[in-house]
C-alpha cells in the first residue's frame, strides 16, 4: 500500500517578470548598458552602407549623405553615440575595481587609475578624425 | 552524450573581447563624425573621390575589416544574452544564439566582399 504524505514536496520555480529590469535602478542601468549592443550592430550596418555607396558612385554617395541628414536617423545616431559612450566609459572605469590602488601607502584615486584609458581613447579618436576628415 | 561537455563560449568570447576593445575605443568618434557632425555641417565632409582614395589604401581596408568584423561579433555575442535577459526567454537561448551568430557571419561575409571589391 502506497504511503501518502500530507505535504507534497514541490520544486521551487522562481517566476521572473518580463519587466524585471524595471524593479531597481541598477537593473535598469544594466539593461541600458547592454542594449548598446543593438546600436553597435546598427552602426556596423551604417558603415557598410557607406562603403557600398562610396564604391557604387557619386549619386549613391550623395544619397547616403542625405540619408544621414534625416532627422530620425540623426536622433538614432545621437542615442547610439550616448549608449555606446556610456558602455565605453563604464568599462574604462572598471580598471580601478580590479586594480590594486595603493602606491607607497597612498590610495590612488579611481579617476587617475582609469586615466590612461581616457588618454588612449582621446588619441585614437583624434587620429581617426584626422584620417576620416582627410586632414592627414 | 559525453559526461562532461566543454563550453564553446570561449571561442566566441575571443571575438567578443577584441570587439569590445574596438567598439569602446574607435566607435564613438565614427558615430560622432559620420552620424552627427558631418550631416549637421559642423565638420567638413570630404568629397567622394578623396574618400575613395582613402578606401583604396590597404591599411584603411585592413582597419575597417578588423573594426567591423570584431564589432559585429561583439554585438552578436552580447545581443544573444541581452535578448534572453530582456525578454526573459533563456529557454530559447539556442535559437537566439543561432540567429545572432548567423547574422554576424552574414555581415562578416558582406564586409569581406565589400572591402575586396574596392575598384
Amino acid at each position: 500500500m502506497p504511503q501518502y504524505s500530507a505535504f507534497q514536496p514541490k520544486p521551487y520555480r522562481p517566476r521572473m517578470s518580463p519587466f524585471w529590469f524595471l524593479d531597481r535602478w541598477p537593473y535598469f542601468k544594466f539593461i541600458i548598458r547592454e542594449t548598446s549592443a543593438a546600436f553597435v550592430a546598427y552602426f556596423v550596418i551604417v558603415m557598410l552602407v557607406q562603403i557600398y555607396a562610396l564604391e557604387r558612385g557619386a549619386g549613391a554617395y550623395a544619397h547616403f549623405q542625405s540619408l544621414m541628414a534625416n532627422p530620425i536617423i540623426l536622433v538614432i545616431n545621437a542615442v547610439a553615440l550616448g549608449s555606446i559612450a556610456f558602455h565605453a566609459i563604464t568599462w574604462f572605469m572598471l580598471v580601478p575595481r580590479v586594480f590594486v590602488r595603493h602606491t607607497m601607502g597612498n590610495i590612488v584615486p579611481d579617476l587617475l587609475i582609469a586615466a590612461p584609458n581616457f588618454g588612449v581613447w582621446f588619441v585614437a579618436s583624434l587620429l581617426i578624425a584626422l584620417f576620416a576628415l582627410r586632414i592627414i | 552524450m559525453a559526461p562532461h561537455s566543454r563550453s564553446h563560449r570561449p571561442l566566441a568570447w575571443v571575438l567578443f573581447g577584441t570587439g569590445g576593445f574596438f567598439v569602446a575605443f574607435f566607435f564613438p568618434i565614427h558615430i560622432l563624425l559620420t552620424g552627427l557632425l558631418q550631416p549637421l555641417g559642423f565638420a567638413p565632409s570630404p568629397d567622394r573621390e578623396s574618400m575613395l582614395a582613402l578606401l583604396e589604401n590597404p591599411l584603411t581596408r585592413l582597419y575597417l575589416a578588423a573594426l567591423l568584423i570584431f564589432a559585429i561579433w561583439h554585438a552578436g555575442y552580447r545581443l544573444r544574452d541581452t535578448i534572453c535577459d530582456l525578454l526573459a526567454i533563456r529557454p530559447l537561448d539556442k535559437v537566439v544564439m543561432g540567429l545572432c551568430y548567423i547574422s554576424a557571419a552574414a555581415v562578416t561575409i558582406a564586409v569581406i566582399a565589400l572591402l575586396v571589391c574596392v575598384p
